[in-house]
């Protein structure tokens, strides 16, 4: 009873720890487990086990290689998964068969008592396999090695582990479409055909149409560096997910650096008369849009092309993301950045008004900050799944105006 | 003011801030073992160790502990901890349990740097961060690596005099790690009720 209730436990925080990783995993799939194991799956070895944790929980490969690294943390090494071969099968069947009561015990030591049982916790690393190797040298620093170093034993995790998974972006992101029926017709219209049926009343031969497409164009606009680094494996991670999965006809992607255009003529902010934390609501109606600025094609911000001929090519009634912190994350309040953003959102409105603006930052850090200011006159969301549904419902045309406290 | 009593200013006020105070500062005592840090590395430090935690450090942790006054910029993604707040993080990391977890992190930093630093094309900064970890696994090892150095140094066969003056001094500075537990304690650090309560 005990050692059931130890191998549950350990089986139960395995599962946990995946879903505290974002796994979209039920019970079900914890069910699945369980029924497989009694079904005869995965008792035969270490090995086996995690290939059957695989098949049924990973969905990708990121997933894969993160469920590997934990059931390395997490489960009794290979050597404490020995099986038996119990004499009556063998006599019975000429052939070797796992013992699963035997599984069981060694499943349920721990990777304490497992460290325990070997070399009091530690093990030499010229022992494991290539699990320290020796650095190459490449400049006149001769190579370190740590061969024979004494270290714990522990698997860590290399897999970034993102406040939203790709496929969750991808689903959400599948969702904005602008379906146009193009091409040659190749699709049955059955409508079409039954009431031709039912007017002439003879066999006349189907009607086809067009397979509808997803004609949708989104533009990418990212904020890059400074303020913007430690978000970007999650903005990188984002933006793959819309661009290679999320079914979009045509996708483009340019980059910049705080804002997107600079160079709005501040001279209308004398109208604000000096306020310590002055809004641009009296005045937002005077602001002219601005188009003036450069975005970058690549991402280390080189390669740049005029943000008018980029929204020439792109914008017109496309969608437009724009990604950006805003400057929430160093918790700043700058008027000027404010009016290039509003004057460059005005800008692009002459090209579409589809647009939303993604914020890596959740919303209590928006507040007292310039991007706090925006999300008052942009649609504005947190990089979350919740809110990105939001976000793409708006570009669906979803009225947001009580989302935005004055919209332009 | 001296700089130790500085940097347990900025220390204090950075934990006065957060709404998770103890749980930040041990993050912060972890990102202080590196020599620097890039935000890939912070986020493995957090994802091993700080994910299975209750309750759990959000990703924002992140960039909260890289733009507070304990680290600072020193090039593109990279930061570091200033020398004498490093000292004090340090001493607590090895606080907590006699070493324990100071060993796991450096053993994380060089499986780290052996499988998946971007630092390969800056081989100054890779080495600075093995011998670092090395530092923390097997001190001999490590003083006898820098002193073969060292040699060559003086004998004109490696170039990097000014490197390997600036790792003696790091590697006698982290040396005291483990040494000066009575000047700090896990009591020694004031936790103040996150804001709203």
């Amino acid at each position: 009873m005990k050692e059931s209730l130890q191998r549950l436990d350990l089986l139960w925080n395995f599962f946990q720890k995946l879903r505290v990783r974002r796994f979209e995993l039920g019970i079900d799939d914890y069910m699945a487990l369980h029924r497989s194991l009694q079904a005869g799956f995965g008792w035969s070895s270490r090995q086996v086990f995690l290939e059957l944790c695989i098949s049924l929980w990973a969905k990708s490969r990121s997933e894969q290689e993160t469920l590997s690294a934990l059931f390395e943390q997490l489960m009794p090494s290979e050597e404490q998964w020995i099986y038996v071969i119990p004499q009556d099968q063998e006599q019975q069947s000429g052939e070797q068969s796992w013992t699963r009561g035997e599984t069981i015990n060694r499943f349920n030591s721990t990777p304490k008592e497992s460290a325990e049982n070997t070399s009091g916790g530690e093990v030499s690393v010229s022992e494991t396999r290539g699990f320290l190797p020796q650095t190459e040298v490449k400049s006149g620093l001769p190579p370190i090695s740590i061969q024979g170093v004494k270290v714990a034993e522990q698997p860590f995790l290399f897999v970034p582990q993102l406040p939203v998974t790709y496929r969750e972006v991808a689903q959400t992101w599948r969702r904005l479409k602008r379906p146009i029926r193009l091409g040659a017709p190749t699709e049955l219209d059955l409508a079409a055909t039954l009431e031709r049926r039912c007017r002439l009343g003879v066999g006349m031969p189907v009607v086809l149409r067009p397979r509808q497409r997803n004609v949708s164009r989104l533009l990418l606009l990212v904020d890059r560096q400074g303020s913007m680094t430690p978000f970007d494996a999650l903005c990188t991670e984002v933006c793959e997910a819309i661009q290679k999965a999320g079914r979009l006809g045509e996708t483009a992607i340019y980059y910049f650096h705080n804002v997107p255009a600079a160079g709005a003529d501040d001279r209308i902010l004398k109208n604000l008369n000096g306020q310590l934390f002055p809004v641009l609501d009296s005045i937002l109606p005077q602001i002219p849009p601005l188009l003036g600025g450069y975005l970058y094609t690549d991402r280390s911000l080189l390669e740049y092309r005029p943000l008018q001929q980029v929204l020439e090519d792109y914008g017109r009634d496309a969608f437009i993301m724009i990604v950006s912190d805003g400057g929430a994350a160093r918790q700043s309040y700058r008027i000027s950045r404010l009016l290039d953003t509003i004057a460059f959102m005005k800008g692009l409105r002459t090209y579409s008004s589809n647009y939303v603006w993604l914020n890596p930052l959740p919303r209590n850090y928006w507040q007292n900050t310039t991007a706090g200011q925006i999300a008052r006159h942009v649609p504005m969301f947190a990089m979350n799944r919740e809110e990105m549904e939001t976000a793409v419902n708006v570009l669906r045309g979803q009225q947001y105006g009580d989302i935005m406290e004055r919209p332009l | 003011m001296t700089s130790s009593e500085l940097a347990q200013k900025k220390i204090d006020a950075f934990v006065r801030d957060q709404l998770q105070p103890e749980a930040m500062l041990d993050f912060a005592c972890h990102a202080a073992l590196p020599v620097a840090l890039n935000t890939e590395l912070l986020h493995f430090l957090r994802v091993n160790f700080f994910l299975d935690e209750s309750p759990a450090l959000p990703y924002t942790a992140e960039f909260e502990l890289l733009f507070s006054p304990l680290c600072r910029e020193i090039d593109e993604d990279l930061y570091e901890v200033e020398p004498a707040i490093r000292d004090i993080l340090l001493q607590r990391l090895y606080a907590m349990d006699r070493g324990e977890r100071l060993q796991k992190v450096a053993t994380l930093l060089w499986q780290y740097l052996d499988r998946y630093s971007s630092w390969d094309q800056r081989v100054e900064l890779a080495r600075a961060q093995q011998l670092t970890a090395l530092n923390f696994l097997d001190p001999a090892k490590a003083e006898a690596w820098l002193a073969e150095v060292e040699a060559e140094v003086t004998k004109g066969a490696i170039v990097q005099r000014d490197w390997s003056i600036a790792m003696r001094q790091e590697i006698s500075d982290r040396s005291r790690v483990g040494c000066n537990l009575h000047l700090i304690h896990r009591s020694s650090f004031v936790f103040y009720a996150p804001q709203g309560f």
